[in-house]
């Protein structure tokens, strides 16, 4: 798998992040809305033009278009494909590799059952439920063996036990398959059940970066002293437990 | 490319689609005929082979003149107003540009500009003067639908002309 490395990558709200996230981690970037997180997905993804310097493993690849990045990513709204089925989704995924076509139908019969989806195989995403998509669209995400999956906030608009329990398989499937991960949200619970380390971004900066226990231990003790002086001003401080 | 891209001299391409649009159709006719019946033109096309003015091919030319730009602007607003992070998100999926183009772009544009062929069609069966401008109006060979009902009304084939619309 691939590890990431951004260095001073400056773009519309993003200011100079440095950030590294190690091989085969799922890495859990945490902050309020409008903070640069989605920002910072489509810069790794090459979806926007930056400034600064993007590495997968040792290799700058600034130059790289997003077609040849190899990133998995699940957008916010999931953006399956209307017109297309959940296998025509998956086969789409698929183009790139330019497999036989009973490798490729093997291929997709093993994302649909590895997913739980394989009856839905036929739907349009329009005749499916919020949890059903979400399924469809990390199945879609993997399809392409990326290097990197870039998750944001896929679970958002579901309740709270359905998303607990689709954040415990993204879990797993992570683990099972050992793909660099970086994971948004802008939620503490999905965070620490998720992280095996996570950042915390502010206003287009990068405040925190360690462990999750650690991140959140000083998240409190800013919040408690943001109880004596200004509230807003303690999410600015910039602070690092990296290896605390 | 005019929906999603900004290129130098876009806004004089945008208006020479649109112009036919905001011309009278005779208008139109009229400079067609002269554009193609100049010296310079007509010597190109006659060491072609190519035989435009008075003929059907002329016919098809001014109705295309005329209806092209409703297909454009259909078009132009159908790529515009789809959501551009499909075509991201297939990007991310490894779709080349031209890929994203031809699989998700077009096919989810596909019910608008299915609408603009139709009404693009309608202009062109129903388009009158810069046909006859460009193909004038002989009988049974540059003879279009209106063309049919014009020629039977000024020969008094009153009859004739209320029918043919209807066939």
């Amino acid at each position: 798998m691939t590890a990431i490395r951004l260095e001073k990558v400056c773009v519309r709200g993003l200011r100079e992040i440095d950030l590294t996230v190690a091989d085969g981690e799922l890495f859990v970037l945490l902050g309020p809305s409008g903070a640069g997180k989605s920002t910072l997905l489509q810069v790794i993804a090459g979806l926007l033009a930056y400034q600064g310097r993007v590495f997968f493993d040792a290799t700058c690849i600034d130059r790289l278009p997003p077609h040849r990045r190899r990133v998995g990513y699940l957008f916010q709204d999931l953006l399956l494909f209307p017109h297309l089925t959940v296998r025509q989704n998956l086969k789409i995924a698929l183009t790139h590799l330019k497999l036989d076509r009973r490798t490729r139908k093997a291929r997709i019969d093993e994302l649909l059952e590895r997913f739980g989806i394989a009856r839905l195989a036929g739907r349009y995403p329009i005749q499916m439920s919020g949890g059903e998509k979400q399924r469809a669209a990390l199945a879609r995400a993997i399809a392409t063996e990326p290097r990197i999956l870039l998750l944001d906030e896929p679970f958002s608009s579901l309740d709270t036990d359905h998303a607990r329990r689709l954040r415990t398989e993204l879990k797993n499937h992570q683990r099972h398959l050992g793909i660099t991960t970086v994971f948004v949200t802008h939620n503490w619970e999905e965070a620490r059940q998720l992280a095996d380390r996570m950042g915390k971004i502010h206003q287009g900066r990068l405040v925190a970066d360690g462990d999750y226990p650690l991140v959140e231990k000083n998240a409190m003790a800013q919040a408690g002293e943001s109880l004596t002086c200004t509230a807003p001003r303690t999410w600015g401080r910039r602070w690092s437990v990296t290896g605390a | 490319m005019l929906a999603r891209q900004d290129f130098p001299g876009k806004v004089l391409v945008d208006t020479l689609i649109d112009l036919p649009m905001t011309m009278t159709p005779l208008v139109a006719g009229v400079g067609l005929l002269f554009l193609l019946g100049s010296d310079g033109i007509r010597q190109v096309l006659d060491r072609l082979g190519i035989q435009l003015l008075f003929t059907p091919w002329g016919a098809v030319l001014a109705q295309v003149l005329i209806a092209a730009p409703i297909m454009t602007r259909t078009s132009r607003s159908a790529f515009a107003s789809s959501d551009v992070r499909f075509e991201q998100a297939a990007q991310t999926l490894g779709l080349k540009p031209w890929q994203v183009f031809l699989r998700i772009s077009l096919p989810m544009a596909r019910p608008v500009i299915l609408g603009g062929l139709v009404l693009c069609w309608a202009r062109a069966v129903g388009e009158f003067g810069a046909t006859l401008m460009v193909a004038g109006a002989t009988r049974f060979r540059t003879e279009t639908l209106p063309m049919a009902v014009y020629l039977n009304i000024s020969s008094g084939e009153v009859g004739i002309a209320w029918y043919a619309p209807g066939c």
